[in-house]
């Protein structure tokens, strides 16, 4: 999903983590380091809204035209909010470990739910829609 | 104070409580009647629910229903900043009118729910229309006679078939029931 500039500045950046773990109280690597997060928010955020390949479809709901380069349609991106997955410490709600760049939030009055990758953000999905989802199967199949 | 801050937080809250049922009256049946009765009931507690059918032949095939728990707020919306005794709000949330292109978050699993919801009964050809329910508090026959509303004449078929509740994201006072028939689920009869 990632391109290779978001790779590259995120293995810079877990590389410079360590550094930073390793010899602690060194300024200049503190300001790289904010240098190369906000540079890794761009290149997530054009990512983002780069145009995918024609016909494919939304990696969440699997059924309407994906519109973003990360595999989403415009809607299933509004449910799910993408987030760096730095700032969930490499782990989320679902139990598995962060495995993209990017985590995906999604919004709950009794508390936001965390998603490591598209791939449980589709399993939610399917969960939450369901009752939908049968319906619409079983009339699609039916005509 | 303490008042004032209450009475301020509730005005705020039940103004995007309103707005938030508005915003599912415009994805279905678009109807100002409704929408008259969300904004002048709510705040009184008068309203405890609204439905919005999937009617064909005089049989619902197709529910959602809106219901709104006025004792479960479990927001944790807060003020911190404190205000001064002397400082007074408006009595009447319709003074406080939202503007039409402000943009105002509604639940987004409601809005793609519903979406599949109108989405279903179209491809069901089943028109859409509504009905309301009022709290005990209320006096049934006199807000009836004020906005024209009359008993349910069609049959509710969704009794028995599958149903599911979605909460809403951003209100804990809320929940969504949606309900199809058992006909409209095996795709006969409909």
């Amino acid at each position: 999903m990632a391109d290779n500039r978001t790779d590259c500045l995120q293995t810079c950046l877990i590389c410079l983590q360590q550094m930073m773990e390793r010899f602690p109280y060194n300024p200049p690597w503190e300001a790289l380091r904010v240098a190369i997060e906000a540079e890794l928010d761009t290149c997530e955020t054009a990512a983002a809204r780069t145009e995918p390949k024609p016909k494919q479809v939304c990696v969440c709901c699997r059924l309407r035209p994906a519109t973003l380069k990360c595999g989403f349609c415009a809607q299933c991106e509004a449910i799910y909010e993408s987030l760096p997955a730095r700032i969930v410490d490499g782990r989320c709600g679902c139990g598995h470990p962060a495995r993209e760049t990017h985590v995906y939030r999604r919004r709950s009055d009794d508390g936001d739910r965390m998603f490591c990758s598209a791939d449980c953000c589709a399993v939610d999905y399917a969960e939450v829609m369901s009752i939908f989802l049968d319906m619409w199967h079983r009339k699609v199949e039916h005509a | 104070m303490i008042h004032t801050k209450t009475t301020t937080r509730t005005m705020i809250r039940t103004m995007l409580l309103t707005f938030q049922l508005r915003s599912v009256v415009e994805q279905t049946v678009k109807c100002e009647t409704l929408k008259r009765i969300i904004d002048e009931r709510v705040r009184t507690k008068e309203l405890a629910s609204f439905a919005v059918w999937g009617v064909q032949r005089e049989e619902a095939h197709a529910c959602m229903r809106i219901q709104i728990d006025y004792a479960r707020d479990t927001s944790n919306i807060q003020f911190n900043g404190s205000l001064p005794e002397d400082e007074y709000s408006l009595g009447d949330t319709r003074q406080l009118d939202l503007e039409e292109d402000e943009p105002i978050e509604t639940c987004r699993i409601w809005r793609e729910a519903i979406d599949w919801f109108v989405r279903l009964c179209d491809a069901h050809d089943l028109s859409l229309a509504w009905s309301v329910r009022w709290t005990a508090q209320a006096d049934r026959a006199e807000l009836c006679k004020t906005y024209g509303l009359a008993q349910v004449s069609f049959t509710d078929k969704t009794e028995g078939g599958p149903a599911k509740a979605i909460p809403n994201s951003l209100f804990s006072e809320l929940s969504a029931m949606f309900a199809f028939s058992g006909d409209m689920a095996s795709d006969e009869g409909v």
